[in-house]
């Protein structure tokens, strides 16, 4: 069954058949396509929303989890060090009770929980004997200090006198018609200071006060380079001194 | 110069086609404007009533926009749409009910020449396509006009080939009588 010419004719002339349509029927298709195409945006909005929301909280679980994994491990590592420190620092306050008074001992009672927190935030182990020993000079210095500050009540008579000297000193050096600077009165009273501290290394009983000693012996190690340079040019030149002196001779 | 306004018309139909794809107004806008009068065209020769064509052309309209990554550029534009109009205004008619496949067998031995005068416009035509029973004429149509095999038409009407091509038989011999009629009475007079 062939196409006829009939056929070919309508099909001729029906193919190119053209029909405009009404001024409502883009509107009406417009219409269709935007509330096609407007939930799929929505959609994918509310995803995009959801899925930020989920990485959001999955972040803060992992950082809330990670602070609290580090604090853990930091209680566990520092409680281990924690009981020797307290214990030697217990040795400490024993051993400063001997020479120095109740107020001392009060101040270091003190500042031993403010030391035992910093401590706690020691994570690295092999670092806890130095963190401790800085500690420990850091309190030993400190009731250096308060030693210097305060001393017993025993070397008061001492200290009086010292002071009597440093201002007969400086009346001297003021009648001399010199005049005294801020610097050469520290200078001053720092040598009355050392003084004291050795008078004080000796107690009566012909015992060693060890915090004294350890804070002297500390002082001498805060020697700068330099000074020990110094001290060594100065022994050379005075044994090359004596050396030619005796030659001459 | 021909084929450089053929290459330069058939990118701008495809970047036509991307910007629809990417739900550009304008681009669907412009889609529409250049294959709707077509559109109507074809649905009208299906559907007799124009409301009815154009809600097909429509929703035709709408399925081509839904479907327009679908298009693999492997045929014509045109004929895709084309297409989907064909089948929108079939189901259009298959769900109203319209259409009834006469299974009658008939004898195809008798040739089916029809007189055609050269003077019938397309009003004229389109009549005598409107007056015939929607299952000769949707088979008329689908097979003289759009250029489908009986195979092709069988399946899309979820008939067999042998039925189709008894409502072609039919139509033909519907329109001949039809035409006859017309002769007697005067074709052109009216």
């Amino acid at each position: 069954m062939e196409p006829t010419k009939f056929e070919n004719h309508i099909k001729e002339t029906l193919k190119g058949s053209e029909i405009k349509p009404s001024e409502d029927a883009w509107d009406k298709i417009k219409g269709q396509i935007k509330n096609e195409y407007e939930p799929k945006r929505t959609g994918y909005f509310w995803y995009g929303i959801a899925a930020g929301f989920i990485g959001i909280l999955i972040l803060s679980a992992l950082y809330f989890k990670t602070d609290d994994v580090t604090l853990n491990q930091e209680v566990q590592v520092a409680a281990k060090p924690s009981i020797p420190f307290v214990e030697k620092e217990k040795e400490k306050e024993e051993l400063l009770k001997v020479a120095v008074p109740e107020e001392e001992s009060l101040i270091t009672t003190v500042e031993a929980p403010y030391e035992a927190e910093e401590e706690k935030s020691i994570t690295m182990p092999e670092r806890e004997p130095k963190r401790e020993l800085v500690i420990s000079e850091d309190t030993k210095l400190a009731n250096a200090e308060e030693l210097q500050n305060n001393p017993s009540e025993g070397s008061n008579e001492e200290i009086d006198t010292k002071i009597a000297e440093v201002l007969a000193r400086v009346n001297a050096l003021e009648v001399n018609n010199k005049e005294l600077t801020d610097l050469e009165v520290d200078s001053l009273l720092r040598q009355a200071q050392k003084e004291i501290l050795t008078n004080n290394l000796l107690n009566s009983d012909n015992t060693v006060n060890p915090s004294t000693l350890l804070s002297q012996v500390e002082e001498e190690l805060d020697q700068s380079f330099r000074d020990q340079i110094f001290e060594k040019l100065k022994s050379g030149y005075n044994k090359v001194r004596t050396a030619v002196a005796v030659r001459n001779d | 110069m021909k084929r450089l306004k053929i290459i330069s018309f058939y990118n701008n139909e495809k970047v036509l086609i991307r910007k629809a794809i990417s739900g550009h107004p304008n681009a669907q806008r412009a889609i529409y404007e250049k294959f709707a009068p077509k559109m109507l065209g074809v649905c009208r020769q299906y559907i007799k009533d124009l409301h009815y064509a154009e809600d097909v052309m429509i929703n035709g309209f709408v399925k081509v926009f839904k479907s327009l990554n679908s298009f693999r550029h492997e045929g014509s534009f045109e004929g895709w749409i084309r297409q989907i109009m064909v089948r929108e205004a079939i189901s259009y008619l298959r769900k109203k009910q319209f259409v009834v496949f006469d299974d009658e067998v008939c004898e195809y031995n008798t040739p089916n020449q029809i007189t055609i005068s050269s003077s019938m416009d397309i009003e004229y035509i389109q009549r005598l396509i409107d007056n015939l029973p929607e299952g000769y004429k949707m088979v008329f149509v689908l097979y003289a006009i759009e250029g489908y095999k009986h195979r092709e038409i069988a399946e899309m009407l979820d008939i067999t080939e042998s039925t189709s091509k008894s409502q072609l038989f039919k139509a033909r011999r519907l329109l001949q009588e039809k035409l006859n009629e017309q002769s007697i009475l005067g074709y052109g007079t009216h």
